[in-house]
């Protein structure tokens, strides 16, 4: 029996997720299958029945979506969110309002067009998994409505905010756009846009122009799979005859074809990007056709990330990562989690301190960082320098040696420059290696041209670890691991080649946070060795060991003695 | 020589046989391939190198796993267990440590 209270979504959904649908299923495979068939059929098959295939699952999978859509309600039912769906078996999801932790909202360019978004609540219990749901595509003002309500507030009402949440804006930009009143939105403390010509700049250092350019060459040596030998022949033979400049200028001008592809892919997606902070969240927006509106929870807020590359070094840029639980890729649906996104896809490195103030004051301060002892640069030198010899030497020698052998010094000289470089990376990796904590947080910071600068809090933490080789061993160095979202390939950060003491210790104060929630921690411990790690390596055999409990005074590692009381500011701190 | 703060707890003697066990299972399976490579070969007429360099480097494999990797990742392996943390260490080459959590939720969550 239908509920009153419960709202069907816009029939647009059908098309909406057809085309998600046959996004993810394999519209490319059916698109080749069609065209590679045509005229010829497939496997003997007549093109009009491979059409006939073709039409037929597209009509299922428009029924099934029609049929999905038809069964598909939601509404706030007092205090819970309820959802009903499911063809055959029905199914009541209730989502205690209380546990919606972020609300997001996005809409691809067709949504937009027809004044629709996408609604995905994420909820405390949702971790790194699927969003607990994704509601859409409903109307703009419906999705303001959810929205306000799931986050606890009124469209009008500011003053009826409960305690601790925050006053929610309309979605502004959405409408802004495409023609609208941009709406600003209420109770934001602090909003910083990205200008167009910084965000221009920002793109094209990224990594995704060359990610690009790499995925763009890969396509065209495939090239010859598919024009084959006869047009390949026809044009090398033209291209003998063709002067070395212009041959230059057309790959020229390919390279520059594809920079502009990513540079146009870059700006489509975080166009206008606008990040604010309300009281209790961040909220960030952004994209030219698909717009996409993240809200991340402070206390969700896992770990910060000061990114800065060679080429944004240079030009002095920066840009600010904050990894959480259950962002997906790009923010786009269905993508897998990545668990990081960026704040402040590209600034000043000057301004990154005062925007982490406003932005993220929790997170401003960096724990200083202590680098690597000067004995681990032999193990950063030694094993790539080496590899980095037999590879060079392994691939240019045999060449030259038996093949050309005028070329040989030409040979020698690429692999003396290859090792050369690699060396030189590495000493620079071991200069930018290091690692800090203070009572709240841990700095990991590495890089080789460019740096990368990791904050993450100590109750945040997912894991923490400290690994050691036997060479390693010998020279009492070990590598230090830190995962600040479970389930994330991206959210893990490693510094090698520590100082053991000094990873051993991080490892302990760790494990003393463990412990942080305690307010009455036991004195007495079931393990056979007390504090082992703390016990050893900051007091006195026999000391008290690791959870909330002092250290001894005037040696380092104890919960009470600071052993960085300078702390380390991001980039462009004074 | 392992890491200082080393976890005080070995694991169970029974589990170097375990492990044992395990390994002679794979190595079994490996054998049975290695003959029917034989027997495919001397069938043929195929090279002896073809099935003789598998079997040598199985039971080469074989030895070190068992007489070597099973003592010294039984060695490695440690635990213990404090009010706050379940803290292990493993790992045959490349020793790793780390602590977790006892209970869920105690990592500090506000």
């Amino acid at each position: 029996m239908a509920d009153s209270r419960l709202r069907k979504t816009h029939p647009a959904t059908v098309a909406v997720r057809t085309v998600q649908t046959l996004r993810q299923f394999g519209i490319a495979l059916i698109a080749v299958v069609a065209f590679g068939s045509i005229g010829r059929g497939l496997g003997g098959v007549p093109s009009l029945i491979v059409a006939a295939v073709v039409l037929l699952i597209l009509l299922v999978v428009i029924g099934l979506m029609w049929a999905s859509w038809w069964r598909y309600e939601y509404g706030i039912v007092g205090t819970d969110l309820l959802i009903v769906e499911g063809l055959l078996i029905r199914k009541r999801r209730t989502i205690p309002i209380a546990r919606v932790h972020g609300v997001d909202v996005r809409a691809g360019a067709f949504m937009r067009i027809l004044g629709l978004v996408e609604v995905v609540v994420q909820t405390a219990g949702g971790g790194s998994g699927e969003p607990e749901a994704k509601i859409g595509a409903i109307p703009l003002d419906r999705a303001e409505e959810l929205r306000n309500a799931l986050l606890h507030d009124t469209p009008e009402g500011a003053p009826e905010t409960p305690a601790g949440q925050d006053p929610i804006g309309r979605i502004s930009d959405f409408r802004g756009v495409f023609g609208g009143v941009e709406v600003p939105g209420r109770g934001v403390r602090f909003e910083h846009k990205v200008p167009f010509g910084r965000l221009l700049v920002g793109v094209i250092t990224s990594n995704r122009v060359p990610i690009i350019i790499g995925v763009g060459l890969g396509a065209l040596s495939q090239f010859y799979e598919v024009v084959g030998d006869r047009f390949i022949g026809q044009t090398a033979s033209r291209a003998a005859t063709t002067a070395l400049p212009v041959l230059v200028t057309l790959i020229l001008v390919a390279v520059l074809i594809l920079v502009a592809a990513a540079t146009a892919a870059g700006i489509a997606r975080d166009f206008g990007f606008v990040v604010r902070r309300y009281e209790t969240r961040i909220e960030i927006e952004a994209g030219l056709l698909s717009r996409r509106q993240i809200s991340i929870p402070i206390r969700r807020v896992q770990a910060v990330r000061i990114e800065e590359s060679w080429i944004r070094r240079l030009l002095g840029l920066a840009a600010v990562h904050v990894d959480a639980a259950g962002l997906e890729q790009g923010g786009q649906p269905g993508q897998q989690i990545a668990g990081s996104t960026a704040m402040v896809p590209v600034a000043r490195a000057d301004e990154v301190d005062d925007l982490m103030h406003r932005l993220l004051p929790e997170s401003q301060v960096f724990p200083e960082a202590h680098g690597a002892p000067a004995r681990a640069l032999r193990h950063y030198l030694l094993l790539p320098t080496s590899l980095a010899v037999v590879v060079a030497f392994a691939a240019l020698g045999p060449a030259a040696w038996f093949i050309y052998r005028p070329g040989l010094p030409w040979a020698v000289t690429a692999g003396v420059l290859v090792v050369l470089i690699t060396a030189g990376v590495r000493a620079l990796e071991w200069r930018r290696a290091g690692a800090g904590t203070d009572e709240d947080a841990v700095t990991l910071r590495s890089g080789a041209l460019g740096t990368r600068r990791v904050r993450v809090a100590r109750s945040r933490i997912q894991s923490l670890d400290v690994r050691q080789s036997p060479f390693q061993r010998r020279a009492n160095l070990a590598s230090l691991r830190t995962v600040s979202v479970s389930g994330s390939s991206r959210a893990k950060y490693g510094v090698a080649h520590l100082d053991e003491t000094e990873a051993l210790r991080i490892l302990g104060w760790y494990e003393e946070g463990l412990a942080r929630p305690s307010t009455t921690p036991s004195p007495s411990r079931r393990s056979p060795r007390p504090g082992v790690l703390a016990g050893e390596i900051a007091g006195p055999p026999g000391s008290p060991g690791v959870a909330g409990t002092a250290g001894t005074p005037g040696t380092p590692g104890g919960p009470g003695d600071d052993p960085h009381p300078t702390a380390e500011r991001p980039p462009g701190a004074g | 020589m392992d890491l200082p703060g080393t976890p005080s707890n070995h694991l169970d003697p029974r589990a170097k046989k375990v492990w044992r066990i395990y390994a002679f299972v794979l190595v079994a399976i490996a054998l049975l391939v290695c003959v029917a490579l034989a027997v495919v070969m001397v069938l043929i007429g195929g090279p002896t190198s073809a099935w003789l360099v598998p079997l040598v480097a199985t039971l080469v494999v074989a030895g070190l796993w068992i007489g070597l990797a099973v003592p010294t990742t039984y060695r490695r392996w440690r635990w213990e267990i404090t009010d706050v943390a379940v803290r292990l260490q493993r790992g045959l080459i490349i020793v790793r440590r780390t602590p977790d959590a006892r209970r869920c939720g105690c990592s500090g969550d506000p």
